[in-house]
């Protein structure tokens, strides 16, 4: 039996470990750490609760949208604040975005890599991949000239020894099984997408008067003015501007990303039978139809699904989150045992673990830095799979539109879902349905301001202390793209008293339970194959499947370095 | 020829030493005019989101915390190809970030000409909002560095206080200049 571990595993910000044993050329258990202190609410400590939101987007460069989001909506929450519907439609826009812009770049930049073999890409046909492309999409930029210059491109990379970023992959493993002209037309794509990425973001700069780190969040609304008549707010002209972005951004999701995610899966359809996981999925919905506060009117419902129950969808109560820290290195004063709500939570920090370098974690005790986020006692899987199966459960029409279709295209019913593949395919189907909303809001905003005269971007009524209760709490649900993030705060006489946050990260990657059950991506990896236990590529399959994002589950980011080293234990 | 300039502060600042970068540039901004003008950005730890920000500059210069194994608070500066490869040989704090971005500013043809990196080591890089003492003792020199590079640039810095509002630095977060 040979143990191996995986350190880290995201490319870009890692402190995620996968430990896991093989045995037969399968994984039979597995564990996810984190391997680097979270703890960020401690800074959030007697601090002005309208402050919050500033120090929460830093806290991963990835997301400082997301978690921006959900402090100023557990703030509002516990004030009592119910924000302008112009603030709801900015807020749903640049969410939206950031939805689109951070799935394409993950399939093209982060995880189409573990699907698509760059170095076999220099065997292509530039004409075939041509003809690949023109078959399966109308997207215009397909010509064989166009894959003939990514090759030479990618070749000049190769032979002078400077992959970068390809560098650590596992270039001719034989689990990579497209032929060389799929792989060249995802190489095309890579480089298409990050021209993409450029135009789609200025909505950003546009909504956020600054990118990165949008300045326009703000407890209450949004601090950017909306006014036909000023050059100085969003007007007509941002608009057309935003209107041209969600335009090329449906175009790009639905002849580029869409048609690319078909031709992988088509061809790794096995992988529709693993990575299955805990098959509980929760989702706290998002992009509210109404400003109310944590509106359960959204275009994407809230939900829960449990044992893989497609026929039944059940309400979420936030009363029922819970964090453990069993096997967490952190005390609670009540004793590990203890499963608290994030409004009673700690974070006291103590580690327990082996000594760095060290070669396996002791995972029969503390070995994450992640708690272990429970529902009712139960483990939830989130993000774009379970955000696509509560749609698709209950009854969303374009989402079973788009799950359906797919589902045919490969032949396929929806067990397949529950899988590494069911979870790649809902990311990209996820996102053609949001970017197809972007319009809607954009065109409610402009008939806000043109048509009703209705400028209103901030409720003032609560800003000043003085009008708040001597003590509150609140609570700020956001369905980010990896999934449900929620903020709590408890604020007495002005300042902050307790802030937690539990990220859709430690909800995949928690270690297990009191009871010894397993987190969502320790469940998904049992029965992954492994051809070769010193190139794992497998288990970085599903893993990455997930999207996980280690920069905020564990607030920081990497000081170590990127290699994905592989052991083989005894 | 004239070359657009970008100033690029890397780091997170809730974490000490981390965000020495991001606080070095934000001081950098608030203290000098520059002439010609360039732009000043604080990239947090965005990664690959920074191309957009690069793309169309012909010089971009990095400040960040790099772990170089050196004793901590000394200075390195690293220029063009040295900059990846030194990320890649010595890690810095955003190593993984910053050599995925420029790796895919290279294939995608939008590296910059001329790429600099001005490094510090970090002595902690633990949950705080100050950089440790030592760092911030660190930070003229650092300062100092920066606007070395600049000026071998061609860039010169005057005192905000006592330069006139012309040729002000042009604080550009998005899009690069077209």
């Amino acid at each position: 039996m040979a143990r191996i571990a995986i350190d880290p595993v995201t490319r870009i910000e890692g402190h995620l470990r996968i430990e896991a044993t093989v045995e037969g050329g399968k994984v039979v258990d597995a564990w996810s750490s984190s391997t680097m202190f979270r703890g960020f609410e401690i800074i959030l400590k007697d601090r002005d609760p309208r402050d919050a939101w500033l120090f929460c987007q830093r806290i991963c460069g990835v997301c400082t949208t997301v978690h921006a989001l959900a402090s100023v909506r557990a703030v509002e929450n516990a004030l009592g604040i119910t924000i302008p519907d112009n603030a709801r439609l900015i807020r749903n826009i640049i969410a939206a975005i950031q939805f689109v812009q951070d799935h394409v770049i993950h399939f093209y930049h982060l995880h189409g890599l573990d699907w698509i073999d760059v170095v076999s890409a220099l065997k292509a046909d530039p004409a075939k991949t041509a003809s690949v492309a023109q078959s399966i999409s109308d997207w215009p930029n397909s010509g064989a000239a166009l894959f003939a210059a990514v090759q030479k491109r990618v070749k000049g990379l190769v032979d002078g020894g400077q992959l970068g970023p390809f560098a650590n992959a596992y270039w001719g493993h034989p689990a990579y099984k497209l032929p060389p002209e799929v792989n060249l037309l995802g190489v095309a794509h890579y480089l298409q997408a990050l021209e993409w990425q450029r135009e789609v973001i200025k909505v950003h700069a546009l909504l956020g008067s600054k990118n990165p780190h949008l300045q326009t969040y703000l407890v209450g609304g949004v601090a950017k003015p909306v006014d036909p008549n000023s050059q100085n707010a969003l007007n007509a002209d941002g608009i057309a501007l935003m209107n041209q972005a969600a335009r090329q951004a449906i175009d790009f999701v639905s002849k580029v990303y869409l048609p690319d995610l078909m031709a992988v899966a088509a061809v790794y359809k096995e992988w529709a039978g693993y990575g299955a996981g805990v098959g509980n999925f929760m989702t706290y919905g998002e992009f509210p139809n109404d400003s109310r506060s944590n509106s359960a009117n959204l275009l994407m419902p809230r939900g829960i699904i449990m044992g893989q129950d497609l026929t039944r969808v059940l309400p979420v109560d936030q009363q029922k989150v819970t964090e453990q820290v069993t096997h967490s290195w952190y005390d609670y004063k009540e004793g590990d045992g203890k499963a608290k709500h994030p409004w009673e939570g700690e974070t006291a920090p103590r580690y327990t673990g082996p000594k760095p370098p060290y070669e396996f974690l002791a995972t029969d005790a503390k070995y994450s830095w992640l708690k272990t986020p429970r529902y009712a006692d139960a483990p939830m899987e989130v993000g774009p799979l379970a955000r696509v199966l509560v749609a698709y459960a209950a009854g969303h029409k374009r989402a079973k539109e788009l799950v359906d279709s797919a589902l045919a295209q490969l032949k396929a019913g929806p067990a397949a879902l529950f899988s590494t593949l069911g979870r790649v395919a809902a990311r990209g189907i996820e996102t053609l349905l949001i970017a197809e909303a972007i319009p809607g809001w954009i065109g409610e905003l402009s008939a806000n301001m043109m048509q009703k005269g209705d400028l209103r971007i901030h409720e003032g009524e609560k800003w000043e202390p003085a009008t708040w209760p001597a003590e509150a709490k609140g609570y700020g649900l956001h369905d980010a793209p990896r999934g449900a993030l929620g903020h709590w705060v408890s604020i007495a006489n002005g300042k902050i008293t307790n802030y937690q946050a539990v990220v859709p990260s430690t909800w995949n990657l928690s270690p297990r339970d009191a009871k010894g059950v397993r987190g969502p991506v320790e469940a998904a990896l049992i029965g992954t194959p492994v051809a070769d236990p010193k190139q794992p590529l497998e288990i970085l399959r599903t893993v990455h499947s997930f999207d996980p994002c280690m920069a905020c589950a564990v607030h920081v980011v990497d000081t170590r370095g990127r290699t994905i080293a592989a052991t083989k234990g005894a | 020829m004239t070359s657009k300039t970008c100033l690029i502060g890397l780091g997170n600042i809730l974490m000490q030493d981390d965000g020495i970068g991001v606080h070095a540039v934000r001081e950098i901004e608030r203290r000098f005019r520059f002439s010609p003008q360039i732009a000043i950005v604080d990239g947090g730890t965005l990664g690959l989101a920074l191309l957009p920000l690069i793309e169309g500059y012909g010089r971009v210069l990095f400040v960040d915390a790099v772990e170089a194994g050196r004793e901590p608070g000394a200075v390195i500066v690293r220029e063009g190809e040295e900059v990846p490869a030194c990320l890649g040989a010595q890690v810095s704090v955003h190593q993984a970030g910053l050599a995925d971005l420029l790796y895919a500013a290279r294939m995608a043809g939008m590296m910059p000409p001329e790429v600099c990196l001005v490094g510090i080591q970090p002595q902690a890089v633990g949950l705080g909002l100050e950089p440790t003492p030592l760092l911030r003792d660190k930070r003229e020199e650092l300062i100092t560095s920066v606007l070395a590079r600049l000026a071998a640039w061609g860039i010169k810095a005057a005192d905000a206080a006592h330069s006139s509002d012309e040729g002000g630095c042009d604080v550009q977060e998005m899009p690069g200049p077209t």
